[in-house]
């Protein structure tokens, strides 16, 4: 699995010509600023972005939701499993959806 | 319930004492036998149906001039159409058991003052050819019309769904058994729209008491007098609704393992807990059973900084048709206290479009809704206004 910090040179597009580092991206997770240098987030990258005492286990499940990702699916939901392309700007919503 | 209807309303009493065969029936107002010449010069007879505008169960100014009708379409003597009524001829089902052929527009200037002005004044119209062809020709029958089987749910006539001539589409969701268990915010704003439609019974489950911080997430206003007696959650709503309609059965208990067979033989369940163990034994004994529910969940955080808040409405639905996604939307975890985005935000507004959204999903699965997509899980976020849809079959 990806971690959320940890660059990604291998991604496609990086064509290794002595090009600066890339530039972390900015995304919102949860209202707030963060950045990432990883071209794609996993369900759990998003999750640890989002919450620094994230637990993963059976029984726990964070909703996950984003806006103004990549063209081919630029909104939708997270599900453990799943991962989603990174693109400046883009919007994450992580939160455990358990209040009556 | 339609006599006393007709017994209150001067308008519909003085049909009936005229002889006019009156009958309200599915929210409507029915004249059976009305004599008319249909297209080949013979004598037929056919039934005049209006809307219904009430107040408290007593007829008002008719909300409209338009007059439905079951049978052919009325005749001069010579068998051709009366034009001057002549609106609309086709299929018009009204309720599940009023099913109505053509509809006639006949306004005065200064419209109907009453029903007794409305219908009579159609009748003479559509009566007029066949009373002269035959002098025994009448729609003052005086016979009088059995009180129809009474089994609907509510106190008073649903007449919103007359006036919008959507009678036999709310039938759809006349199921004969709903749960909602738990009744805190999102619960109680579900039960107040679940009480609307003509399910026939609505349980309730919750063992907590109406609290002062409850009122300000529930629907209505509850008075400090009915705080201060303390009344049980589902005791305070069930006595609420009551005043509308029958059929809201209370039960003070959390549901857990000693008493999760009472789920048994549940047409739709809406849970409306907080997450946790009992959510787990509930949902597995649901799908045990092949028993189609809702989960609704809600998620409210806090931005310290800009001191704003952000949430996520989740409504997750499963059917005999989609299950297995459920595993990986709904956490049984308990509440964890500790972590300062585990505070028990809610706000009202949240819980109601939780709970709307959640009856609206329930009014596709019965078919009230046109469902194009059949989604067994939605989010909307509140921060970028996103409106998800996913797991379909």
């Amino acid at each position: 699995m990806q971690h959320a910090a940890t660059p990604d040179r291998d991604e496609p597009g990086h064509d290794g010509k002595g090009d600066p580092p890339a530039k972390p991206t900015k995304i919102i997770v949860n209202g707030r600023q963060k950045e990432t240098s990883a071209k794609e987030l996993s369900f759990q990258d998003v999750v640890r972005l989002a919450f620094d005492d994230a637990v993963f286990n059976e029984v726990t499940i964070y909703t996950i939701t984003f806006k103004r990702g990549h063209g081919d699916k630029p909104e939708g939901t997270l599900v453990e499993g799943e991962t989603v392309k990174v693109k400046e700007g883009m919007i994450f919503n992580v939160a455990r959806t358990d209040k009556s | 319930m339609s006599r006393a209807l007709i017994s209150r309303s001067p308008d519909l009493l003085r049909l009936q004492n005229d002889g006019y065969e009156v009958d309200v029936r599915s929210g409507h107002l029915l004249v059976h036998s009305v004599p008319y010449v249909n297209a080949r010069g013979e004598i037929a007879l056919g039934c005049a149906v209006s809307e219904l505008t009430l107040a408290g169960d007593v007829t008002s100014r008719p909300g409209s001039h338009i007059v439905m009708f079951v049978g052919e379409h009325p005749c001069n003597r010579d068998g051709s159409e009366i034009l001057q009524i002549k609106h609309q001829s086709h299929t018009m089902a009204l309720a599940a058991d009023l099913v109505a052929q053509h509809s006639f527009s006949n306004k005065p200037p200064q419209g109907y003052a009453d029903y007794y002005e409305k219908m009579t004044r159609y009748i003479e119209i559509i009566s007029a050819p066949a009373m002269s062809l035959r002098t025994d020709v009448t729609p003052r029958t005086y016979k009088v019309i059995e009180a129809a089987a009474d089994d609907g749910v509510f106190n008073y006539v649903d007449t919103a769904s007359t006036r919008a001539g959507i009678g036999a589409i709310t039938a759809k969701l006349a199921m004969r058994r709903v749960a909602i268990v738990g009744l805190g915010g999102t619960g109680s704003f579900l039960l107040d729209l679940l009480a609307k439609t003509p399910v026939q019974e609505i349980h309730l489950y919750d063992g907590d008491l109406f609290l002062q911080h409850n009122a300000f997430r529930a629907p209505g206003a509850a008075s400090i007098e009915e705080l201060r007696d303390r009344p049980s959650k589902v005791a305070y709503h069930r006595a609420n609704y009551a005043q509308m309609r029958r059929g809201i059965h209370a039960h003070r208990e959390y549901i857990g393992e000693d008493n999760v067979s009472q789920l048994q033989g549940f047409d739709f369940v809406f849970l409306c807990m907080d997450t946790g163990p009992a959510k787990k034994l509930i949902i597995d004994a649901l799908h045990a059973a092949n028993t189609p529910f809702i989960d609704t969940g809600l998620g409210v955080q806090m931005l310290e900084d800009s001191l704003e808040l952000w949430a996520i409405c989740r409504v997750t639905t499963s059917t005999p048709a989609k299950q297995d996604h459920v595993a990986r939307r709904i956490s049984f975890a308990v509440p964890d206290e500790d972590g300062d985005y585990e505070r028990n935000i809610q706000i009202a507004d949240l819980n109601a479009l939780t709970a709307a959204y959640a009856v609206i999903r329930w009014k596709k699965f019965c078919g009230f809704y046109q469902d194009l997509e059949h989604e067994h899980d939605s989010t909307y976020s509140t921060n970028c206004n996103l409106l998800t849809g996913d797991d379909v079959p």
